[in-house]
């Protein structure tokens, strides 16, 4: 327990000397902020660039709070997930490249200690950085747009987005701790995260079922207008977290495995 | 003085290659163990082992009590390692580092405190304690690798050339450490610097391919293993002194001449039996040859003597065949 508390404390130290607690929120918000400013000043942007295309007419239906917060939630998939993958991917493989791990590895703690710190450590930072851009990004939508939205389906939705950012981290963390270099751990990560999003959008009646379903735009619209209930998103994210637990367990067995 | 780390035909195989080969080992409490061997011959490979790093293929080994092998968690809360070439978060501080290993072995805050202040100063880190590992020198980073080594007040510290990056101020400094904490610990190490483990190390063991080719306290093994040596310098014409040089060559008593400072000869032997006859035969060839001897004496054996008659390396560097362990 002592151990296991020492490791968290210094992962979570490391994250903040090495400024990677601060790429990881601001990468969040700046992505989630798109959302509601994006969505603001879209008529604006296509009515500028319409201006050269005479005799086409353009309707562009009316901005609401929801489009933004629609918008705020599809961008929370791919470009943190992104930066999730490039600054974990060497939490593992970059320690084995330096040789810092076996100053750890020949004290009294365990290598699943060693891998649960570093994933709970970026777990905790993803999972406050979400919290920050929906309260952002909430904000913003209730700044910029006359309407409002509904609170209980947008923490579903944002809950859902951390269980999806709670898959991808255990994703990264399992490649990191499978391969020799961050660089190979990242691009194999990266792969992954394509291959398997695809892969759950093309076999029929998968994506409900999977944590991605959060960034389906037709089923999260149909939960912010109360069309469908909340509690549809339950299973995606308890799968999510599933998912998680199911590649760290698969990344402490690797790893208690691996010759250091 | 009972056995703290035993290990019992400890093997390790990669593939078809044993890196180490059914090895035994027993190292007794309170010494300085001095683990030798050429390159490639295992002795990483088997620190590794004893600090529960690598699992082995068979066998098993205990250290203080603990069986590595099995329960390495439990053996850990016992040693210090120092890797061979140790490398820290460099964006921590000297003491910080400490610290935190400290707080790995459960140490409550105050006493870690202590214990790092105290382990900076004597490995004369103490003024370096408030900057970044990644700002220390080579030097620096092993000697903060010995104190974070030391920082559990272990039973058995496991140091893989520790003096390896050190100037020769540092490598004395080391050894004096190594040899004061012989009260507190044992300390096993390998190291190619010979003269150093001759220094502090009490025992060895001589490691080629994975086995162990000779073991046992220094002093016994150099009586047995060094060749008698000459130390021989004369004065003369320098055409004389390599005509003296040749004959000598031709003596069959004679194993090897080294030539030293000018006019200064290394004479190993093939046995000591012959002593006597090389006593009779120099002061005669180099009275013939028109020098003049300046001293004749007895060399003293080392351990670098010992090493290289028991891995029985020739000047090309090749190694003959395997032979059978020898313990004194």
């Amino acid at each position: 327990m002592n151990g296991t508390v020492a490791l968290l404390k210094k992962e979570l130290l490391e994250q903040w000397r090495t400024s990677k607690i601060l790429i990881i929120v601001l990468g969040f918000i700046l992505s989630g902020l798109q959302g509601p400013v994006v969505t603001k000043l879209l008529p604006e942007i296509i009515k500028s660039s319409s201006g050269s295309m005479q005799g086409i007419q353009i309707t562009i239906p009316e901005q609401t709070a929801l489009d933004a917060i629609l918008s705020y939630i599809s961008q929370m998939a791919a470009f943190p997930s992104l930066i999730v993958i490039l600054v974990v991917m060497g939490t593992l493989a970059g320690e084995r490249e330096r040789g810092t791990q076996v100053f750890v590895l020949t004290k009294p703690v365990s290598r699943t200690q060693f891998i649960l710190a570093k994933y709970f450590s970026y777990l905790g930072i993803v999972v406050v950085a979400i919290i920050l851009t929906a309260v952002a990004s909430g904000y913003y939508t209730l700044l910029l747009f006359s309407n409002s939205f509904s609170l209980g389906p947008f923490l579903v939705l944002n809950l859902g987005v951390i269980a999806y950012s709670s898959y991808i981290l255990a994703l990264v963390v399992l490649c990191s701790s499978l391969l020799k270099t961050p660089v190979a751990a990242g691009g194999v990560a990266f792969v992954g995260f394509l291959v398997i999003d695809n892969l759950v959008k093309l076999i029929p009646g998968w994506t409900g079922i999977f944590p991605q379903a959060v960034f389906s735009a037709l089923d999260a619209r149909r939960i912010m207008t109360g069309e469908t209930s909340p509690g549809n998103m339950v299973l995606p994210i308890i799968i999510g977290f599933v998912m998680a637990a199911v590649l760290i367990g698969l990344a402490c067995f690797s790893y208690e495995k691996r010759e250091m | 003085m009972s056995d703290i780390i035993v290990c019992q035909g400890l093997t390790k195989q990669y593939g078809i290659r044993k890196v180490v080969d059914n090895l035994d080992l027993k190292v007794p409490e309170n010494i300085v163990f001095g683990f030798l061997g050429p390159n490639g011959a295992g002795k990483s490979t088997t620190m590794k082992l004893l600090t529960g790093q690598i699992k082995p293929t068979a066998g098993h080994a205990q250290v203080a009590g603990a069986d590595v092998t099995r329960n390495s968690l439990q053996a850990r809360q016992h040693i210090g390692y120092l890797s061979e070439m140790p490398n820290f978060y460099s964006w921590m501080k000297g003491q910080e580092l400490l610290e935190f290993a400290g707080e790995l072995f459960g140490l409550n805050p105050p006493t870690r405190r202590a214990r790092a202040k105290e382990l900076l100063q004597l490995v004369g880190l103490a003024d370096a304690g408030g900057r970044k590992v990644g700002a220390y020198s080579g030097g620096m980073r092993q000697r903060l690798g010995i104190a974070q080594a030391l920082v559990n007040r272990p039973k058995v510290v496991f140091l893989d050339e520790p003096v390896s990056a050190l100037d020769p101020l540092g490598r004395r400094d080391v050894l004096t450490l190594l040899d004061n904490i012989r009260h507190e610990a044992t300390v096993f190490m390998s190291s190619h610097v010979l003269a150093d483990v001759d220094r502090v190390c009490e025992q060895v063991s001589i490691l080629d391919r994975g086995r162990v080719i000779a073991a046992g306290p220094t002093v016994e093994l150099k009586e047995r293993f060094a060749l008698p040596a000459i130390n021989l310098e004369v004065e003369g014409d320098p055409a004389a002194l390599e005509r003296l040089s040749a004959a000598l060559r031709a003596e069959s008593w004679l194993k090897r001449v080294t030539p030293g400072e000018p006019g200064r000869l290394h004479l190993e032997l093939t046995s000591a039996a012959q002593a006597q006859e090389a006593g009779q035969r120099v002061p005669r060839l180099v009275s013939e040859l028109g020098l003049s001897m300046r001293s004749f004496q007895s060399a003293v054996p080392n351990l670098e003597d010992v090493f290289l008659q028991v891995v029985n390396r020739d000047e090309r560097g090749n190694a003959e065949p395997t032979r059978p362990e020898v313990r004194v």
